[in-house]
């Protein structure tokens, strides 16, 4: 479904150029949960930004099924964030002056009253029904990721990119929202970046990362068939 | 070093710094230099000769040998010359002004320059009964004149109507002392020689004895002004530039008031935002044991700086202009600017006093509720902080302009304010402008039912006369004595309302011919002293059945000269209220030694449906270098140009403004934008595109540009209500409420604001990288 094909992104930092992510190929597929891991400057998130279309590869080529990124207009790039993608990112990025079920309502693809009681339906089933009109500010850290969650979900993307979903997090916290997001694998694919892999307990595949380049690809589905077979 | 001087943040936020700077400096280069070019406006440089001599003429025919001999042996004169010249006209800022060329011998010429400080700069000096002149260097420049040009009715009549044949110029003026003096001089034997120009009232140059002018001038206004003699003095001329400067004033100290508002406002609001990234600063401090009072005090000392900063820079820049102005455009219409006039100064004096009172104020009341501990923890000024907004529901449109400023209601309630006060501070102006432009159309009114003819000099050829009687058009002629009496145009003005002296046979002609009825009162007997007068005219001058007018009984008002030498009964009123017209005895005027002097003219009654065809027969084959035809296109013409010209001036205006205005709002919204481009930044991600964003911000933008656009509008409106209830009504005035031009004269405001959020918020937007955002770079 989502196919990156030699990927290479290049930063120019003065007179210096710093691939934050070399040659990486990845593949994933319909429902599956991807974890990228690394230590930080590893490359993870920068991975994460190409695949989701928020950076343009500097070599290299990704595919959405048949669609390539790097024919792509920037119109069309940001169309399919909209649509196909959902985001989780460390912080939470919730709009201060908007309560939990209006920032849900900010992803979804209309804004109207069906889309709104979607919204609040949404926010019941992650445990934040009775707080549907708190703002930000009048939230836990573990309820703002909630709701950010719920922003990612209320517009059935194929797949939701969470970059450190859990970093700002304590470890029980941090259990529950990744709970949460796994919970997404029944409606689209879940590609999760993170230095934890506490919280890629589940993943199909494990993409370990260091100073840009792919180390090592644990495909565990197989791993687990084969342990299953043996 | 002292780190916590008013300099030393400014210093490392130069940004912010300059940025208030740049907003202090632009409202007062743009108040400055407004009032600066308008204070030019009751400048009468043309009449400038009045510092130096006083001007003495006959209001009949010619003045009292009595008054002549008064004056002659007053101890205080030195000499009297007398002077038989004429007026030409020079453009200004507003239209024309008059400028005397004055009739007098050469060896008087000659002895008027020394007097005045003004000397041949080119050229040479008028030849004895020859028709050349000399002008002084502002009034050729002016008139675009070169030596050698001749000037006459035939080659403008705007600005030469009463030269009806060429005069040439020979000679330039220059003032040699300040202020400079400007003149002009004719041969007064070549106009009395001359059979256009002859016969020739003759009037008096006074001069007074070295240091006794005013002992002069007080003799002059005291015994000498009269019923039968006219006084021009610079005391007199004084009190008129004050009058006129009070009704200026008045208009600008609304603007004034309303730019250092907003400008206040603006600042405030930067201030406020600064202060809310200096939270921790200050909680630090205020924890570390500095007083309240302190913070505030240096907070308002670090604003006291900036403001004067800003108004310094501003009046330097507004100087510079004033400078190029002066050189350029006041240099070709021969206006000497003085950069020094305290006025302006006067005017931008409040914008960083107002600035400074009010962030104060606003420090004062957040500091009310500091709280080291809540700033030091938790970012937030006080505990009370925490409690602040709280919904009921959820706006299912979340992302639209109205849920934003819900959510936002003193940013939303602080631009409509700003705007709407600037749209009401800059177009209620233009708006009364135009409405008292519109108010005085009325005087003119009498023309579309009538023509008029008058001598340009003696009497009405009868030959003309003649021939207009027995034009197919004309039903009727009617000879009329023209008195003038001027109505009262709040708030320092007068516009003409025309006093015809008829025959009674005449008159209940022409009253049937202009609709009109006696509503009170009576019409005046033959060979009477009394005056009839439409309601209009009667209720602006507070006049009733019964009251006495004219001669030497005192106007109610400063801003009205009437033409009425003799006294008159007012003796009935007509209705309706227009044509602004009044009717008084042909035969009374005839006979009177004040006004038997006065050459009737013809009012040309058209037959009906003619009087188009009659106007431009009148114009075309009757007007002539002797003849004066008045038409009505002609006068609505003039009144339109003069309005138009107005209106375009305040247009000018009001751009330079709204410029300051957009720079000032677009500033607001940058600031806003950048508190807002995480938000920006994280709908990006989740797939806005930039349009979108752009469209988002012009909903934004627009709405509460058009809400403030509406409140500034419909206060215009109650302000025009108030004074057409208040103050033009009372008058028998009407103020015109659907003029399309001030309404049209509001737009460039919201549009340029709009404009330039919009294209801010688009510039910045362009630059807008998503992921730099997540990644808090």
């Amino acid at each position: 479904m989502l196919q990156g094909e030699n990927l290479t992104l290049t930063y120019q930092d003065g007179e210096t150029t710093l691939d934050a992510v070399h040659d990486v190929s990845i593949s994933v597929k319909d429902h599956q949960f991807i974890g990228i891991l690394g230590p930080s400057g590893s490359g993870k998130s920068s991975l994460l930004y190409l695949l989701s279309g928020l950076r343009k590869a500097t070599q290299g080529e990704i595919y959405l099924d048949d669609r390539a990124y790097g024919k792509m207009p920037e119109r069309e790039r940001v169309a399919l964030r909209r649509t196909e993608f959902g985001f989780v990112f460390q912080q939470h990025f919730l709009i201060n002056y908007l309560t939990a079920q209006e920032n849900v309502m900010v992803a979804a693809p209309v804004q109207d009253k069906p889309h709104a009681e979607q919204a609040k339906a949404l926010l019941a089933d992650l445990g934040m029904g009775d707080k549907l009109h708190r703002f930000p500010y009048e939230l836990s850290g573990g309820e703002r990721q909630r709701v950010a969650i719920a922003r990612a979900m209320i517009h059935r993307p194929r797949v939701i990119f969470a970059d450190e979903p859990t970093g700002l997090l304590d470890r029980h916290t941090g259990l529950q929202v990744m709970a949460l997001l796994r919970s997404y694998r029944e409606q689209g694919s879940l590609i999760a970046v993170t230095h934890n892999p506490e919280i890629l307990a589940e993943a199909d595949l494990i993409v370990r990362m260091r100073d840009g380049q792919v180390v090592n690809i644990e495909d565990r589905v197989v791993r687990q068939t084969q342990e299953a077979i043996v | 070093m002292n780190p916590l001087s008013p300099f030393t943040y400014y210093r490392r936020h130069k940004r912010s710094a300059l940025l208030q700077i740049a907003l202090i400096s632009l409202a007062t280069v743009g108040l400055f230099v407004l009032v600066a070019v308008l204070d030019t406006i009751p400048l009468r440089a043309n009449v400038s000769y009045l510092t130096r001599l006083s001007h003495v003429s006959p209001i009949g025919d010619a003045l009292d040998p009595t008054v002549v001999s008064q004056i002659e042996t007053h101890p205080d004169v030195a000499r009297v010359i007398p002077d038989n010249g004429l007026w030409l006209s020079t453009p200004t800022l507003f239209g024309t002004d008059n400028q005397l060329l004055m009739g007098v011998s050469a060896e008087d010429a000659e002895y008027l320059m020394q007097h005045c400080g003004v000397r041949l700069k080119e050229g040479r000096m008028f030849e004895p009964r020859t028709n050349e002149i000399v002008l002084s260097e502002e009034v050729v420049r002016a008139l675009d004149l070169e030596l050698g040009d001749e000037i006459s009715r035939a080659v403008d009549e705007d600005y030469y109507e009463a030269i009806p044949a060429p005069l040439a110029l020979v000679g330039i003026l220059e003032g040699v002392s300040e202020p400079s003096v400007r003149m002009g001089f004719v041969s007064a034997e070549y106009l009395n020689s001359h059979e256009l120009y002859a016969p020739r009232a003759t009037s008096l140059l006074v001069v007074a004895q070295e240091g006794r002018k005013a002992a002069v001038e007080d003799f002059l206004e005291t015994t000498i002004r009269s019923r039968y003699t006219e006084v021009e003095t610079f005391t007199g001329l004084v009190e008129i530039f004050k009058a006129v400067r009070v009704g200026i004033y008045i208009i600008f100290g609304v603007i004034n008031s309303v730019v250092a508002l907003v400008m206040a406002f603006t600042v405030g609001v930067i201030n406020r935002i600064a202060m809310t990234k200096r939270l921790s600063e200050f909680g630090l401090l205020h924890a570390l044991g500095r007083q309240r009072k302190q913070l505030i005090r240096r907070l308002t000392l670090e604003t006291a700086t900036v403001a004067w900063l800003g108004c310094l820079a501003g009046l330097g820049a507004a100087l510079v202009i004033m400078s190029w102005l002066r050189n350029s455009f006041f240099y070709d219409l021969g206006v000497e600017l003085n950069l020094f006039n305290p006025a302006p100064f006067l005017f931008v004096l409040p914008i960083p006093l107002i600035v400074i009172a009010l962030t104060f104020f606003s420090i004062r009341r957040i500091f009310a509720q500091l709280d080291a501990v809540a700033i030091v923890e938790r970012g937030e000024l006080s505990e009370e902080q925490k409690a602040r907004q709280a919904v009921k529901r959820s706006s299912a449109k979340p992302l639209s302009s109205l849920t934003f400023y819900l959510r936002h209601r003193r940013r939303g309630i602080l631009v409509v304010l700003s705007m709407a006060l600037m749209v009401l501070g800059i177009t209620f102006p233009v708006f009364l402008f135009s409405a008292m432009a519109s108010a005085i159309l009325p005087s003119i009114e009498y023309l579309q039912y009538v023509s008029e003819i008058s001598p340009i000099r003696s009497e009405l050829d009868p030959g003309i006369v003649g021939q207009i009687r027995s034009h197919p058009a004309v039903a009727y002629t009617v000879p009329v004595i023209r008195l003038g009496m001027q109505m009262i145009l709040p708030p320092g003005g007068g516009t003409d309302a025309n006093i015809y002296g008829v025959s009674e046979a005449d008159l209940s002609i022409l009253l049937e011919w202009f609709d009109v009825q006696v509503q009170e009162g009576r019409l005046p007997q033959p060979r009477s002293n009394e005056i009839v007068l439409s309601a209009a005219i009667a209720a602006n001058r507070d006049l009733h059945v019964g009251d006495v007018i004219g001669g030497e009984i005192e106007n109610d008002s400063e801003f009205v000269t009437d033409n009425l030498p003799t006294e008159m009964v007012v003796v009935g009123l007509l209705s309706p209220d227009h044509p602004w017209i009044g009717f008084a005895s042909y035969e009374y005027l005839h006979s009177h030694e004040l006004t038997s002097s006065r050459s009737p003219r013809l009012l040309i009654i058209p037959r009906e449906g003619q009087k188009q065809i009659l106007d431009g027969w009148l114009e075309e084959s009757v007007d002539s270098t002797q003849t004066r035809i008045v038409t009505y296109a002609a006068k609505e013409r003039e009144h339109r140009e003069m309005t138009t010209a107005t209106v375009l001036t305040f247009a000018a205006l009001e751009c330079m403004i709204a410029v300051v205005a957009a720079i000032a709002l677009a500033t607001l919204n940058h600031i806003f934008f950048s508190q807002r481009k995480e938000e920006f930044g994280i709908l990006n991600a989740v797939g806005r595109s930039r349009p979108w964003l752009v469209w988002r911000t012009m909903k934004e933008t627009g709405s509460v540009v058009g809400v403030a656009w509406v409140v500034g509008a419909v206060l215009c409106g109650i302000g025009l209500l108030g004074m057409q209830n208040l103050v033009y009504g009372p008058r028998g005035l009407s103020l015109d409420f659907f003029s399309l031009a001030p309404w049209l004269l509001t737009m460039p405001l919201p549009l340029i604001v709009a404009l330039a959020s919009v294209s801010t918020i688009a510039w910045m937007l362009h630059k807008l990288d998503p992921v730099a955002i997540i990644e808090r770079r």
